[in-house]
């Protein structure tokens, strides 16, 4: 059994979420094949413990460390003349410096650590208040990162080991070298911020593991304050959108059931005899609602636009009539993209849409131009009653043109009005904002639009999920 | 127990191999996944065969319910019962059997689930296209899968005690399923061919050689087709219905017209149309390498 958790237990380390069942399935499995087969015992243990295909590359990369050491004849078992030679020269170089610099490493002391490390190396001794390039940089980083692998013999393990002798001591390896990864991302994180002061290139942004991004907290922070990258919180995103759209799709089909239907009841218990064994309700018709999102991807909203399009791509397991326009001075339509099976792949047909734009790209927003593109693009289609518009934006016309005592593209809000079910405006900008320099929130106000702040994602998502659902 | 599938025109992998033994020796079900048209259900349809088992086939869709899978009790059939009753000489005790009577598994209509289940005899339970039901019918399905049992209020609880019975459940990732179903399933997952089985497949279907210059160049231009980002990429089925075609108009080699004019057969969007209109030659030349 030992085998079995020492194995799972590594799996875990690299965050597959495997329960208890799955362990003692993996068991059985392991149990039945044997480990004779290294192939067999592959496809076994993978079918028994994984649930998801996304998580096959982690767990190929676990049982090729762990199970490397099986199917070795007696003679690869035996350490060779290298491997002793290596674990000799290893263990003399392992010197009281490096001991030192790695016990202060782990005991989170690292501004110690690196003044140690800098006083027993030429090169680096005399520096004190920073390091003058990246060059000394990397060099500090790699006697840090040597001091802890030689004082760990981490080395040893990986290069000087046979491979039976690896298998035993995978679990350590796979362990030490979890926490290790973990303690060099905030090492070099809080050199970078205290010792790269002083050097010419530019800092390197240092991204927050996936993992420290919790899906509550996102959620419900203030939008302009959230700073994942897109690669961190685009799963959560479509996790949430998948949830969302599951909730609404089961309103929906609550919502057909209408009243008792007395004559139909009637006559479809006349086969009973006349006793009321089957109901049936009035079926309300309701009508699929058609949406059209008008997606600002213009410099000032561009930081939120990735996200409402991973939205909309979500959605449409909601609503299967949307259509997705982006717009920055001209507009282009994206609801292609949406038909990918993968959200990566919808975002590169995404890109590929913008190859033809009706105008040349000036990259500043120019609603006048972009909403008078959209009437061309939707001439074969046109609005009607049934169509609700929903604006991602920030209402900054920055190079529309005035017309007596308003913007030209506030004519076309109004034609939008008015020949649709309504225009929802959702402007992530703060209000104090609104109105302020180029923003032209007021005039869509006036002409029938309805303008909402969006301050968080949650907010977002409540807009776009439960449009037009009858409650 | 050693399967096999090819006896039954199924070209397996190894993965599929293991993953069926393993199902069959620890009894449990298996959720396969995978992109349309890779042979999912075809799976369970050869393993059937293979074993000369019974196939019991549930197809999901939005909406389907308990009763249509389990069962449900015929009220015409238990309401003749009653009157048939009542003309018998009058009996105070009659009441009261019928009542007991009526809902008993004589007036019970039994639907896949419920025949699988109770059934003596060794069965394939196949449950398709799992991702189109809804999220109260995967959360009946967990009692059914885990426990291998399922209960009917006025009959009780059915176990499954035949051994040999295999659950095969294969979903398209329309929708996510819950993780307590995917934790009592083993898992496969079914990728698009590789070059050298996409051939045996098709050889196997249409009877081409495998050395056919004709075969050869449709499974490269397939695999070719694949690796583009198309709006959709042909399926196994689509290939064999190329290839079937392509005999059918006696060719015995690809060239850029028969390219032109059947390629609607394998491509079903007109932008995927679209985007290889003027690609035909390139395709051909790779068909050759």
């Amino acid at each position: 059994m030992s085998v079995i958790l020492n194995f799972v237990e590594s799996l875990r380390f690299f965050g597959l979420p495997i329960s208890p069942s799955e362990t003692i399935t993996a068991q059985q499995v392991y149990e039945y094949l044997g480990a004779v087969n290294k192939q067999k015992l592959h496809i076994g243990l993978r079918a028994a413990i994984l649930k998801r295909h996304e998580d096959f590359t982690i767990f190929d990369m676990c049982f090729n460390q762990f199970f490397s050491a099986t199917n070795l004849t007696e003679k690869q078992k035996q350490p060779t003349p290298e491997s002793e030679q290596f674990l000799k020269t290893m263990n003399r170089s392992t010197n009281s410096n490096d001991t030192i610099i790695a016990e202060l490493l782990v005991n989170n002391q690292i501004s110690e650590a690196v003044q140690t490390a800098m006083m027993v190396t030429p090169s680096g001794g005399g520096t004190t208040g920073g390091l003058s390039t990246d060059q000394e940089l990397r060099d500090l980083q790699q006697r840090l990162t040597r001091a802890l692998y030689r004082t760990f013999n981490l080395e040893v393990p990986i290069r000087g080991l046979t491979p039976v002798q690896r298998m035993e001591i995978n679990v350590e390896i796979i362990r030490i070298g979890f926490n290790l990864q973990q303690l060099f991302t905030s090492i070099n994180s809080r050199i970078d911020d205290k010792y790269r002061k002083n050097t010419t290139e530019e800092k390197k942004v240092i991204e927050k593991p996936e993992d420290l991004y919790q899906l509550d907290q996102f959620l419900i922070q203030d939008l302009a304050t959230v700073s994942a990258t897109m690669a961190n919180i685009k799963e959560h995103l479509l996790e949430i959108g998948k949830k969302l759209a599951s909730r609404e799709r089961r309103r929906r089909r609550r919502a057909k059931h209408g009243k008792l239907d007395f004559r139909r009841t009637i006559r479809k218990n006349l086969k009973n005899n006349g006793i009321m064994l089957e109901l049936v309700q009035k079926h309300k018709r309701i009508e699929d609602p058609e949406i059209i999102i008008l997606n600002d991807v213009s410099g000032s909203t561009r930081w939120i636009a990735d996200w409402f399009f991973v939205i909309c791509y979500t959605a449409q397991q909601v609503y299967k009539k949307i259509r997705v326009f982006e717009f920055d001075n001209t507009m282009v339509e994206v609801s292609a993209a949406l038909d990918r099976k993968t959200i990566d792949r919808a975002m590169k047909e995404r890109t590929k849409c913008w190859e033809r734009p009706l105008r040349k790209r000036r990259i500043h927003s120019d609603y006048q131009d972009s909403l008078d593109d959209f009437f061309t693009l939707i001439k074969h289609r046109p609005l009607n009653k049934r169509t609700t518009i929903l604006i991602l934006g920030d209402c900054r016309d920055f190079e529309g043109m005035w017309k007596h005592d308003h913007p030209i593209s506030s004519e076309f809000v109004q034609k939008m009005v008015n020949n649709s079910k309504g225009v929802i405006i959702l402007n992530p900008e703060s209000k104090p904002l609104w109105d302020a320099g180029d923003s032209v929130v007021k005039y869509y106000q006036q002409v029938g639009a309805q303008v909402y702040h969006v301050a968080t994602l949650q907010d977002l998502l409540n807009f776009v999920f439960q449009l037009n659902v009858p409650k | 127990m050693n399967v096999d599938l090819s006896s039954h025109n199924y070209i397996s992998t190894p993965e599929i191999d293991i993953t069926i033994k393993l199902a069959l020796n620890l009894n449990r079900p298996i959720l396969i996944e995978g992109p349309a048209g890779t042979g999912k259900t075809s799976i369970a349809i050869s393993l059937a065969n293979a074993l000369q088992w019974s196939l019991y086939r549930i197809q999901c869709y939005e909406g389907i319910t308990v009763e249509s899978v389990i069962g449900e009790f015929d009220y015409r059939r238990q309401l003749l019962h009653i009157e048939l009753e009542r003309q018998k000489p009058h009996n105070p005790m009659n009441v009261e059997m019928d009542l007991e009577n009526i809902f008993s598994r004589d007036f019970f209509i039994e639907r896949p689930l419920f025949l699988s289940f109770i059934s003596d005899q060794p069965n394939v339970l196949l449950i398709d296209e799992i991702d189109k039901s809804d999220e109260e019918f995967e959360a009946f399905l967990l009692e059914a899968l885990g426990e291998r049992q399922i209960s009917i209020p006025e009959l009780g609880t059915f176990k499954a005690d035949n051994q040999d019975q295999i659950v095969i459940l294969t979903s398209n990732s329309s929708r996510d399923l819950s993780e307590p179903l995917r934790r009592r399933c083993l898992y496969l997952y079914v990728d698009f061919p590789t070059l050298e089985r996409e051939k045996d497949i098709l050889s196997v279907h249409t009877g081409l050689p495998l050395d056919s210059p004709l075969l050869i160049s449709i499974t490269k231009i397939v695999q070719h087709l694949r690796s583009l980002d198309l709006r959709k990429v042909p399926s196994i089925a689509e290939t064999i219905d190329w290839a079937n075609s392509l005999i059918h108009l006696s060719k015995t080699q690809v060239d850029e017209q028969v390219l032109k004019d059947t390629l609607p057969v394998l491509l079903k969007y007109q932008e995927d149309l679209l985007l290889l209109k003027n690609k035909h030659s390139e395709l051909i030349r790779l068909s050759k390498l």
